[in-house]
């Protein structure tokens, strides 16, 4: 009775449009977020392209700024997190059995500000004076002086900003209101745990962005001096706030990816998740932490000792409780029974890479070494690491995972092991040898550079394009199993436990239509 | 004259059926979930006063004024549900929505359930109930699929047939779940 009337909602450009479904608005989070990740790719692949050889080739100086600013934009906010939204949508109703998200309506605008915001930010490329070109950062004065794709830029920022305010919101009251019976919240899966986590982050530091930016408005075009010392004011006030959202940023990105880790390695390795409670509490630890630590990105601009001092062991702290969650996902595997399915290497990958590029990052936190790191490439491996090493690969993770419960069909299993021994080694092709090329001064956000790094940039940049076109590999993929497939179970995996896995493959419109119980 | 031959007095018959969405956020919780968030605001809002970037503390402002309204809407609607009634001939329906209470009856021999298909963009189909050019709709918080169970159920209390309805008492509790043995949850 209740799969024959399925067939029966709304259809066609107005579902998508109007749509206030958890599962639809989840659908179009995710493709938008690809969409972009395809946009923000093929800029690097520019950047990447004029950093084959030395001295200027393909585009000019100008733009090349431009570049790497549009494109950590649009990886950072078009990308990422609306993937993790994405996920969010799909998965925490069903996670927690709900039947949907608690503000359905305020959901449909939370995703329908993002087109807006990214038409904004790609439009500024083609305005006068060309788009933003003081990097993703926005440092003033370069901020202030440059054209109006800055403004365009702001604004942009603004939308993404109320878009995910908007979303974390919902987020925070969908998991508090609207949790099953029976579903505590110490019973909640890891990935519902770290959205909330996220969701709190998110509320605590969106609204510094957003006046962050308001303030670089002003001082562009209302004559105030926030960020101008002529005028009585200082451009390292921008630093500190800008990073005081920025650092907590980087665990927005990063902890719904340990969310989705600790749904999967379980799964593969058929254990239950090693220390659940432990990893609770290492997630708010590591959500507290990130507020204090923000001037470890600014340890160059003269800060007396002992704050230089405090921003160091405040840093460094941080690899406890990353350190305990490594733990637990490596005891989670201990002689479990894994088998090795594309989103367990997808998993085990991410676990690799970003703690590469946390140990780096412990390099990195220490204050008198990154006098010597600062601003270098080296700074790029390390980001690169924990944002495509950690986020990205546990998006891949994520899709392969959940791909045949939101389709019902199981995905080709030969194409999804090629798609990752490709992602996985062309993506250390890419980013290893930038670690060498900081180390040895190659500075970063540069488009010509001196004729000895030549090698190590050329490997990057063959690594870049493999890696790059190897993502259309997940394109195909993707829309293969949307089409048709071996059909997926219910359970889909073996191991698998959780509300999510005894709805139907595909999912129903409506997540638990269960009878009526009539006591 | 009664069609079936009988007599109103004949059947007094008080079935009771509740329509309650579950919600886990308790009133102690939204006001932690609220002060958690203000003292946030209030911290967060005295750093960037001292730094001097006050524009900052006007967002902070915005977004707990936004947490508010939706933790007021969450407590005002926490109490929503439905009740149907059936007494002797009438269906009474009462409905608890954002902190009203509003009551409509119906002639059960009389009354009709209609279910009215989803249309283009909006969000699930719609339960009607009514009579004599009177429609209401309910069930609103209800799955698609629910209304449909719901739809069969309440078409046996109403119209000619509604006599040989099996009697229906107690309480819906629909999306709910529990834990097994293993500490898994799955659906009731
Ligand atoms: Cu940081």
């Amino acid at each position: 009775m209740a799969t024959s009337h399925h067939a029966e909602h709304p259809a066609g450009l107005s579902r998508w449009l109007f749509t206030t479904n958890h599962k639809d608005i989840g659908t179009l989070y995710l493709w938008f977020a690809f969409a972009m990740f395809l946009v923000g790719g093929a800029m690097s692949l520019v950047i990447r392209s004029e950093l084959w050889q030395p001295g200027l080739q393909i585009v000019d100086p100008h733009f090349f700024n431009q570049m790497t600013t549009v494109h950590a934009l649009v990886m950072v906010f078009g990308a990422v997190m609306p993937a993790f939204t994405g996920l969010a949508n799909w998965l925490i109703p069903m996670m927690i059995g709900a039947p949907d998200m608690a503000l359905p309506r305020l959901n449909n605008w939370s995703f329908w500000l993002l087109p807006m915001a990214a038409a904004l930010l790609v439009t500024s490329l083609f305005v006068p004076g060309g788009g933003p070109d003081a990097g993703w950062t926005l440092y003033p004065p370069l901020s202030v002086q440059t054209g109006m794709g800055m403004d365009f830029t702001i604004l942009s920022v603004h939308l993404l900003g109320m878009s995910s305010i908007l979303g974390s919101i919902n987020v925070i009251v969908t998991i508090l209101n609207m949790r099953a019976p029976g579903m505590t919240l110490m019973k909640m899966p890891m990935f519902v745990w770290t959205w909330l986590v996220t969701a709190f982050l998110l509320l605590a530091a969106i609204p510094v962005l957003a006046g962050a930016v308001t303030l670089l408005l002003t001082d562009r075009h209302f004559g105030t001096h926030f960020f101008d010392a002529a005028g009585g004011g200082d451009p390292v006030l921008w630093q500190h706030v800008f990073w005081f959202f920025g650092h907590p940023e980087v665990y927005i990105l990063v902890l719904p990816a340990f969310g989705v880790i600790s749904q999967i390695i379980p799964t593969f390795a058929r254990k239950p998740l090693f220390g659940y409670t432990s990893m609770v509490y290492a997630t708010a630890t590591i959500a507290f932490l990130s507020f204090i630590v923000w001037a470890h990105h600014m340890y160059t601009v003269g800060m007396p000792a002992a704050g230089e001092l405090f921003f160091m062991y405040a840093t460094m702290l941080i690899a406890v409780p990353t350190g305990v969650k490594v733990f637990n996902w490596v005891a989670t595997m201990w002689r479990g029974s894994m088998t090795f399915e594309t989103p367990m290497l997808y998993a085990i990958g991410t676990v690799f890479t970003f703690t590469m590029g946390g140990l780096t990052g412990l390099m990195l936190s220490i204050t008198p070494a990154d006098f010597q790191y600062h601003d270098s490439y080296f700074v790029v491996a390390h980001f690169h690491y924990t944002i495509f090493g950690g986020s990205v690969l546990a998006l891949m993770a994520a899709t392969y995972y959940w791909l045949p419960k939101w389709t019902g069909h199981m995905y080709n299993e030969t194409l999804g092991k090629w798609h990752f021994w490709l992602t996985i080694l062309s993506f250390n092709l890419t980013f290893f040898p930038q670690h060498f090329l900081g180390l040895a001064g190659m500075p970063r956000r540069i488009p010509d550079y001196a004729l000895q790094f030549t090698d190590f940039n050329q490997w990057s940049t063959i690594g870049a394009f493999v890696l790059g076109f190897s993502q259309l590999l997940l394109l195909y993929l993707v829309v293969k199993t949307v089409k048709g497939g071996e059909r997926a179970t219910d359970r889909v995996w073996e191991g698998a436990h959780g509300l999510e896995w005894t709805l139907p493959s595909p999912a129903p419109y409506h997540s638990f239509a269960t009878p009526p119980k009539v006591a | 004259m009664h069609p079936h031959g009988r007599t109103v007095a004949d059947a007094p018959v008080k079935q009771r059926l509740e329509l309650r969405p579950n919600r886990s956020l308790t009133g102690r919780g939204r006001t932690a979930v609220f002060l958690s968030f203000a003292a946030a605001t209030v911290v967060l809002g005295f750093l960037f006063l001292a730094t001097g970037a006050w524009p900052v503390v006007l967002f902070l402002f915005l977004e707990l004024a936004g947490i508010g309204y939706v933790l007021t809407r969450t407590a005002r609607d926490a109490g929503d549900c439905e009740e149907i009634v059936v007494e002797d001939d009438r269906m009474k329906i009462i409905q608890h929505a954002a902190g009203r209470v509003s009551q409509h009856e119906f002639q059960c021999y009389w009354a009709k359930v209609a279910l009215e298909p989803a249309g283009r963009g909006r969000r699930s189909a719609k339960l009607l109930i009514g009579s004599h050019g009177r429609a209401l709709e309910i069930g609103r918080a209800l799955q698609e699929s629910e209304k449909y169970r719901l739809a069969q159920r309440l078409g046996l209390m109403v119209g000619p047939a509604h006599r040989d309805a099996p009697p229906l008492r107690g309480e819906i509790i629909f999306n709910s779940c529990e834990e097994d043995t293993h500490g898994n949850f799955a659906p009731r």
